[in-house]
């Protein structure tokens, strides 16, 4: 380790201190509140050592998580009521995508490496793809590996030990001259998952312990990025792969714990991008691809050969450019952008269908920043072309997607700031609602939502304390839901458009932090959100106008952290209210509420004033608490979390 | 404060309130049996959803009327597990069949209290068993795996597994032997076409007889003969009720129109089938091979229709309504004439009824 700190330092020769000038930087950030967006930043992921991106979103606002388990299970979430397909998810600049289920797996996205993940109405900013600007939400996550800085050399390393085997070991080297750089990321974690939990059904419970839940993750990678004599801003090219083998615990069914299902997921991924500047133009050319293969095998599957493998393929790719240009200062702003996306989907031996989708989406905007108001104005325009490799004939699709924010400046002592922003987005349906099996729809039409949300928000700063309030009012109108139904009986399902949704609701969230002196700082956040969201797709069904499934009336967390000097502890909470298994509001469907809470106590010390340690210990879900996201997915009870990080 | 002193005693509260929350430990409450003997009620198995947990057993009190549907919970003082798919009757016991729990539930038929939980695991493997029959002293249980377990009712212990076609569904007993349906389902599209003939004495599969794709539902008439519905493709192959001769083992008749399922009345056959969008019931007569009548009781009003039954204590019929499988089912419960008597408002897919006068 000496002698690695040793390199380190003598290759430290030109980056700036950061120290207490990023303290004060965000300081001052925090005190300008984002009405449209919330915000975690790497300090606060390291507090917090989530095991996946799921747990970390859980701490925004008007989050429902479906968690299928602990490490390495699937997790999905939905924002106000509108599934993850209504979220783009943008790593470093690059749209994620997965065009055959819709939706991404937050349990498969690593944290060491997050430096900022930003949660929010889709909003244009010269990082954003042109694709994202017509999801309802964008979840933007920065990442190390994504980060150009010149004339640096910046070190990552963290190690975790934890319960039920788990192991994690991170590193990521950077190194750049004056116009060159390169990183270098890699990590592997594993876990035996056995984790004892105790199911309540009803008023019963039931222990055990999960078992088939082992995980062996690798992520690695290499970012280059060189900024040629004529560019001002880099040139960007990451390169990311994912090797993953997992057991798959599945529900927990009463009296039959045997289990043989296993996931293999590979991945690799190739973005690039670079941004340059035209006069007052400031243009952004970005493209990607992504492959992503799954195998899928069940040992228990009572066919002839007893085993069922199936092998999912996708190729993912798109190219885009995005511009902005000022007039009169910076009065008027014009964005826009085009974007063309390639998707396919291969189900090898199975069936001999191989859907493909082309997508052209183009974005007209004009922010007019004047001196009391931020008028925004967008209309994006996406065309559509599907088919499959049986009938090779095109399917069209138009889509439009208005955008309207206008949101005050800061008024007053108290910054005061309110918004409204409105959108009519809509989201494709996916390759499986559209072809699988006998299952699939090609008749689907997008699932269309369209949202309003009015916020409202004050910030101020004192000598040795300053506090931030925010209170977001939505409307959110789903129709076109795109549900599985039977149709002539229970062997044969169908995908249709058939759901309306209603939900209303209110997101508070409240931040207060208070320096007495330099030695002490205590920052207290607390976030609630209540959603009424209700079906409205029949009125001849059992569940019309009652709140649709899996969406918690009330959730909660409240995160406490204090420091003296360079220790400190954290509590952070969860609360999920009651809520139901099925759209039908009865108590035979009811999931128990929960309340969760987490302790972490860290030492931060720092050698040379270059080489940061943070050693920390964390008791996950200190209550043992029993519960469960989905209905019969147990999730763990206590346990524990000793991790180091290195930052250089 | 000393910098040290104060990281130690901010450490020992750290731990002391992880010990202080950690302590709590919730059990849940003792639950009181009861065994009350059942009269003047119906018992109905609600299947649940697969990997739920939420199969019940609901209990309806026709006088005065009430519905309990926990009344397993109740009796045995925890859940019935997951995916209900058989209950059936003999030898003054309730068996029910348990596909995704992989158990055999074994009440007292008087009262519901429990006697036993086998559970039908075999080397590490569910079996997912489907459906069950009896003979004398042995009760014969389908099971996914391609086998028929043969339950001893003394010993109430599983003696012998019986290999037989790919996903055994239901199956009956005619002339000494056992028919069992092969559906094959798990290799879909290649399903299986076979019906097997299992001689009880030496409990081996003595034959297969080929009916057509994907058998499942079968039973036997008052004459003995063997009736079995392969369900096709649900697609182009369309689904047929085929008649098996227990005296040589062979189809002897396959009829040209659609069947979904069907139950026993008298000496008739009820079969359900679909008319484009619409559930029908045809009256099928066991004794001339002949259709009474195509369309004998209207059950336009049953939203999602998952099968029918027929009960000799009472001569009633009994109808369900899965209610779009997500939300709480009704049985619906008619004359043998046709006409509507009442429904009611049970669990999670209702598939069976027992019927106490």
């Amino acid at each position: 380790m000496s002698l690695f700190i040793a390199f380190c330092s003598r290759a430290q020769l030109r980056e700036q201190k950061v120290g207490e000038i990023a303290v004060q930087a965000q300081k001052q950030n925090e005190k300008r509140i984002e009405l449209n967006s919330s915000k975690i930043d790497r300090n606060i992921i390291q507090e917090l050592q989530p095991e996946d991106l799921g747990f970390l979103l859980q701490k925004f606002p008007g989050v429902a998580l479906k968690s299928y388990g602990g490490l390495g299970g699937l997790k999905t979430f939905s924002v106000r009521s509108l599934g993850s397909q209504h979220t783009a998810t943008v790593l470093d600049g690059f749209l994620l995508q997965n065009t055959q289920v819709g939706q991404i797996n937050l349990g498969q996205i690593p944290t060491n490496s997050i430096e900022s993940l930003r949660l929010g109405t889709s909003n244009y900013q010269v990082l954003s793809p042109i694709s994202a600007l017509f999801r309802g939400n964008e979840l933007a996550i920065s990442t190390f590996e994504g980060s150009t800085a010149f004339n640096a050399v910046k070190v990552r390393l963290s190690s975790k030990f934890g319960s039920f085997g788990q192991f994690d070991e991170y590193l990521a080297l950077q190194y750049s001259q004056e116009r060159i750089g390169i990183t270098l990321h890699g990590k592997y974690r594993k876990s035996e998952g056995n984790y004892p939990f105790r199911l309540k059904v009803l008023n019963y419970t039931y222990d055990g312990v999960q078992k088939n839940n082992q995980l062996e993750e690798l992520y690695s990678g290499v970012t280059l990025f060189f900024r040629p004599n004529t560019m001002k801003q880099p040139i960007r090219l990451i390169y990311r792969n994912t090797f993953i083998d997992q057991g798959l615990p599945g529900a927990t069914v009463l009296y039959n714990s045997y289990n043989k299902q296993y996931l293999n997921t590979v991945q690799h991924s190739l973005s690039a991008d670079w941004t340059d500047k035209y006069g007052l133009a400031k243009v952004r050319y970005y493209g990607s691809y992504q492959y992503d293969n799954q195998i899928y095998t069940d040992s228990f599957y009572f066919n002839q050969a007893n085993l069922l493998r199936k092998v999912y393929t996708q190729n993912n790719g798109n190219l885009g450019l995005s511009l902005s240009k000022n007039k009169f200062g910076e009065l008027i702003n014009f964005y826009g952008g085009i974007e063309e996306r390639y998707a396919q989907l291969n189900l090898g031996n199975q069936n001999l269908i191989v859907p493909e989708r082309w997508q052209t989406y183009a974005n007209a905007g004009l922010k007019i920043n004047e001196k009391k108001f931020l008028l925004d104005l967008r209309l994006g325009y996406q065309f559509v072309l599907e088919r499959d490799s049986v009938d090779l004939s095109f399917n069209q699709r138009h889509l439009f997607a208005p955008v309207l924010n206008l949101e005050s400046k800061e008024i007053g002592r108290l910054n005061w700031k309110m918004s409204v922003f409105s959108a009519s987005t809509s989201r494709l349906p996916s390759f499986n609602e559209l072809y699988y099996s006998q299952v699939g729809n090609k008749q689907l039409k997008p699932e269309e939502a369209k949202q309003v949300v009015l916020s409202n928000g004050i910030s101020k700063s004192f000598k040795k304390w300053f506090f931030t309030s925010k209170i977001q009012i939505y409307y959110n109108h789903i129709t076109n839901k795109i549900l599985a139904i039977p149709t002539k009986n229970l062997f044969v399902w169908s995908i249709q458009n058939i759901g309306t949704v209603h939900a209303s609701g209110v997101d508070f969230v409240q931040s207060v932090q208070i320096q007495p002196n330099e030695n002490w700082n205590t920052t207290l956040t607390a976030n609630y959100s209540f959603q009424r969201s209700i079906d409205r797709s029949s009125d001849l069904s059992p569940s019309y106008g009652h709140q649709i499934a899996y969406t918690p009336q009330h959730t909660a967390n409240i995160d406490l952290s204090i420091y003296r000097k360079k220790t400190g502890i954290r509590f952070s909470s969860i609360y999920v209210g009651e809520r139901f298994s099925l759209n039908e509001n009865i108590p035979m469907n009811l999931l128990a509420p929960f309340y969760t809470f987490d302790l972490s106590i860290f030492q931060r010390f720092t050698i040379k004033s270059k080489h940061q340690f943070n050693l920390q210990f964390q008791v996950k879900n200190c209550a043992d608490v029993s519960y469960t996201y989905v209905r019969s997915f147990v999730m763990p009870g206590r346990n524990y979390l000793l991790s180091f990080n290195y930052e250089l | 404060m000393n910098y040290n002193l104060f990281k130690m005693r901010f450490l020992i509260f750290a731990i002391t309130a992880l010990f202080v929350v950690s302590c709590k430990k919730k059990v849940s409450a003792p639950v009181q049996l009861n065994s009350t003997k059942l009269e003047n009620c119906i018992l109905v198995l609600n299947e649940g959803l697969f990997q739920q947990n939420n199969a019940h057993l609901s209990k309806i009190s026709l006088n005065p009327l009430e519905i309990n549907n926990l009344f397993f919970e109740e009796k045995t003082g925890r859940p019935l597990g997951d995916t209900g798919n058989d209950m059936q009757v003999y030898d003054g016991k309730i068996f029910i069949v348990m596909n995704v729990s992989s158990t055999l539930e074994i009440l007292d038929e008087k009262t519901g209290v429990s006697i036993k939980q086998i559970s039908m695991v075999e080397n590490g493997i569910p079996k997912q068993p489907r459906y069950i029959t009896f003979n004398a002293n042995k009760a014969y249980i389908s099971c996914y795996d391609g086998y028929v377990d043969v339950l001893d009712l003394t010993l109430l212990a599983i003696t012998n597994r019986i290999k037989v076609g790919a996903n055994p569904e239901q199956l009956a007993i005619a002339n000494d032997k056992l028919y069992v349906a092969n559906s094959g389902g798990l290799n879909f599209p290649n399903v299986d076409s076979t019906v097997s003939v299992v001689s009880l004495s030496s409990e081996v599969e003595t034959n297969k007889i080929t009916v057509g794709k994907n058998p499942g539902p079968l039973l036997v008439d008052s004459q003995n003969e063997v009736y079995v519905i392969s369900r096709g493709d649900y697609s182009s192959i369309p689904s047929r009720m085929h008649r098996i001769s227990s005296v040589s083992d062979s189809k002897i008749q396959s009829f040209p129109f659609e069947a979904s399922g069907f139950c026993k009345m008298k000496h008739d056959l009820l079969i359900s089938y679909v008319d484009g969008s619409l559930n029908k019931i045809l009256k099928f007569d066991t004794q001339n091979e002949s259709v009474v009548s195509i369309d004998c009781i209207d059950v336009s009003s049953i939203s999602t229709f998952y099968g029918m039954q027929y009960s000799t204590w009472n001569d009633k019929l009994y109808f369900f309504d899965a209610n779009g499988y997500v939300n709480t089912g009704y049985v619906f419960e008619y004359e043998s004439n046709g006409s509507f008597v009442r429904k009611f408002n049970v669990g999670l897919i209702p598939n069976k009824v027992l019927i106490y006068e």
